[in-house]
């Protein structure tokens, strides 16, 4: 971590109470180490309670459960966490005492050390009390976790209070710190459901949890969940499916119509088209699930469905329940009617972006209207049909949710189902009498990783890092 | 303008307006199926039965007008329901709102270690799609839940924590939108408060924030939108009527309500549609801004 560079940086200032705040450090970290052997001399940790099922349940000391008796020693990740907090604690402490100068990352680091264990100590917390309660264990653990509890508490009150200190002394520092003041609440939200899922999705996707194992120790099988679905009888059907609900909605809908819909209203009059804009936005503000009743509405059976009832009135005997008889058709027209919209505005102010000159001379030239289309605007619209083609494609292979309104998959066996409602449907519906969320998991992180991959690529391609321009409030 | 054939001024002029009629034609034709659905929401909505888009009463004649789909107003679980919507949307408002500009104002006009790094960041989530996390989230909120006391709030099964994802996934958006106003925006007042010595957060709360009200008010009409609406997030992360918001509800309604008793759908759904037709009225311009400009990798 290089913080911005300023000349004070290179003559480190001794801060007023540093002493104090590392003996702060200190007994925090020494009573961290403690906390670990609480439980071999007689005092029962918080540790005990928190492992006493799983194997990977994460607690303050290795695992001591009272059971029937015997007593089962059973070391877990996180019960080695706390004792490491206070080991390197004491090591920055002595290293920057060492320096006899004190440095920004000295606090960063005694708040890290603390909170992460404490943050993970918290998570089981509640777990391990009805884990407990569950086997009928009877321990007292209060001892180990008031000492753990303490001891990271004191980790990062020392951290806390050599970067305030410090924040002080430094007007360099000040601003960084306040930079960071005002990123944290938002990097830490998007660290806790964005980063952390995108990892343990992959770390899910070698395991084999599913809900009926869930509560024991995760087992990795390595590559089995990847395996098992490329060996999937139903794995080339739902690739199928995947590509011509992709290709189709976005040739005929989220693409062409788009542009159709475009060209159309940049050739009448300004409030009408304006009208015409807004009315297709409304598919696309309309809740999901009202607009899917009304698809279904569509569809039914005679006397319900209003197809049929039109198909009545032009004398066709042929009124079955369409959403059956056709699905693909309403799947992508469902998907299609949302996604114009999005194109069509793109579009719009990309042609209203191209200079009248243009268009006058060709008119003048005495070009009809398709000829200006197809010689003036569609290469102009260049670009902005790339973007909407490449953004629509990711969005089109990710997102399942009026699909599964609409027909969850069926009718019959894998009719409609895609990619991203099979993830979605193994990790989160009940097949066989289970959610399979490792086996989900891998389908998903494949999806993930082809997200990935075209947003990096889009971005590089449409040069948005060009947007990433210099603050223009500096240091004053 | 004059003639460029040999056609008579009549007939040139009688091909013009029909060609100026194709598009609107088009046009009307392309939004039919819009105007029927919402046609049929609303005449179902107020009429004993429907078959098609003709409402019946019950020996079967055109007519049947009733208020009696709206008995769904005595049901405590409908306002439940309304309640977590509510709660839902107005948290994002509060909460996209709040953070995004706090963050889009350290992007906009703060120079500190890693800007490039969280700039980039967010132009990634920004593009990048997040259905696909559900699964793991599903075990981030079931630990989450585990915590004493934050847990009872925000934990699996709780209108917080699903508000709380639905924050953080729109969340890119926001902040890359805010940053946008931000760079927009003159900072002579900025500097001068700086100088005579405001705090940044003083003058990101008295001076910045006021200038960009119209950026806020955008972008609060689309989250509570997003909010109001959603239905993955909430079907995924809730269990049982208690934390059920309307879409929830409304899904497990129709699926539960037979063929010809569907106007009470309907009317639930009219019902959740008012502050999506209020927005729409009375907000068009911004709303097609926020959808065209605003939207997901909007260029």
């Amino acid at each position: 971590m290089s913080f911005t560079k300023s000349p004070e940086d290179n003559n480190p200032v001794k801060i007023p109470g540093q002493t104090v705040n590392f003996i702060i450090a200190i007994v925090g970290g020494l009573l961290g180490i403690v906390a670990f052997f609480l439980p071999w001399i007689g005092f029962s940790s918080g540790g005990g309670l928190l492992g006493s099922l799983s194997g990977l349940k994460i607690g303050a000391g290795p695992v001591v459960a009272l059971s029937k008796g015997a007593v089962i020693f059973r070391g877990t990740p996180t019960s080695y966490l706390v004792p490491i907090a206070g080991m390197v604690t004491l090591l920055v402490v002595f290293l920057a005492y060492r320096r006899k100068i004190i440095v920004e990352k000295d606090g960063f680091w005694l708040i890290a050390l603390g909170a992460l264990p404490l943050l993970v100590l918290l998570g089981q917390f509640g777990e391990a009390q009805r884990d407990a309660a569950k086997v009928g264990v009877d321990i007292h653990y209060l001892s180990g976790l008031i000492a753990t509890f303490l001891a990271l508490l004191l980790i990062i009150l020392s951290g806390t209070l050599t970067t305030a200190a410090l924040a002080r002394q430094k007007p360099s520092f000040r601003n960084t710190l306040g930079a960071y003041g005002f990123m944290s609440p938002t990097s830490l939200l998007v660290i806790i459901f964005f980063l952390i899922p995108v990892v343990l999705l992959f770390i899910l996707s070698l395991t084999n949890l599913s809900s009926a194992n869930f509560g024991d120790p995760w087992t990795f099988i390595g590559l089995g969940n990847y395996r098992r679905m490329f060996s999937d009888k139903f794995f080339p059907k739902i690739l199928r499916n995947t590509v011509f609900y992709v290709v189709m909605t976005l040739a005929f809908f989220n693409v062409g119509l788009a542009l159709a819909l475009a060209l159309l209203t940049s050739h009448i009059n300004r409030r009408s088209s304006f009208f015409f804009r807004l009315i297709w936005l409304l598919p696309r503000i309309t809740p999901s699930v009202v607009y899917i009743v009304m698809w279904k509405r569509f569809t039914q059976v005679p006397p319900y469905g209003i197809i049929n009832q039109f198909l009545g009135w032009a004398g066709i005997q042929h009124q079955p329940y369409w959403l059956n008889e056709t699905p693909w058709l309403f799947v992508i027209l469902v998907n299609g009617f949302v996604g114009a919209s999005f194109g069509m505005i793109i579009f719009t102010s990309a042609i209203e972006a191209i200079p009248k000159d243009f268009i006058i001379a060709a008119k003048v030239d005495g070009a009809s209207s398709w000829q200006i289309i197809k010689d003036i605007t569609l290469p102009l619209l260049r670009w902005p049909l790339l973007f909407v083609t490449t953004y629509q494609t990711l969005s089109l292979l990710v997102s399942f949710e009026y699909i599964l309104l609409l027909t969850e998959g069926g009718p019959g066996l894998f009719t409609t189902e895609v990619w991203s409602l099979t993830a979605y449907k193994r990790a989160l519906f009940t097949y066989f009498g289970s959610n399979q969320w490792a086996y989900g998991a891998a389908w998903g992180f494949v999806l993930v990783v082809i997200g990935a991959i075209l947003s990096f690529i889009y971005l590089r391609v449409f040069r948005f890092d060009d947007l990433v321009q210099e603050p223009k409030i500096d240091v004053l | 303008m004059t003639p460029t054939t040999f056609e008579t001024e009549q007939t040139y002029g009688l091909r013009k307006s029909l060609s100026r009629a194709i598009p609107y034609i088009l046009l009307t034709i392309s939004i039919l199926p819009i105007i029927i659905g919402y046609a049929w929401i609303f005449i179902a909505t107020f009429s004993v039965r429907t078959e098609g888009l003709i409402p019946k009463d019950a020996h079967g004649n055109i007519g049947g007008l009733t208020l009696q789909n709206w008995s769904f107003l005595h049901n405590p679980e409908v306002w439940n329901a309304t309640l977590n919507s509510f709660g839902i949307a107005v948290g994002m408002v509060v909460g996209v709102g709040f953070l995004s500009s706090l963050t889009g104002y350290a992007l906009a006009r703060m120079n500190f270690a890693g800007r490039k790094g969280f700039l980039g960041t967010t132009l990634l989530l920004h593009a990048f799609r997040p259905e696909m996390l559900l699964i793991a989230i599903f075990q981030v909120l079931l630990f989450i839940g585990g915590i004493p006391l934050i847990g009872d709030w925000v934990g699996f099964n709780t209108v917080g924590g699903v508000a709380l994802v639905m924050i953080t996934l729109d969340l890119p958006l926001g902040v890359w939108l805010m940053k946008g106003f931000f760079d927009n925006l003159s900072w002579d007042m900025e500097r001068a408060a700086l100088i005579d010595g405001a705090s940044r957060f003083r003058v990101w709360w008295e001076i910045i924030l006021p200038q960009i009200k119209p950026g806020l008010a955008a972008l609060s009409i689309f989250t509570f939108i997003t909010g109001w609406n959603a239905y993955l997030i909430p079907f995924t992360f809730t269990i049982g009527s208690k934390v059920a918001n309307l879409p929830v509800l409304l899904n497990r309604f129709s699926g539960d309500t037979s063929l010809g008793s569907w106007n009470e759908v309907a009317a639930l759904g009219l019902f959740q549609l008012v502050p999506i037709l209020v927005f729409f009225i009375f907000t068009q311009e911004a709303l097609l801004n926020i959808y065209g400009g605003g939207s997901k990798g909007g260029a």
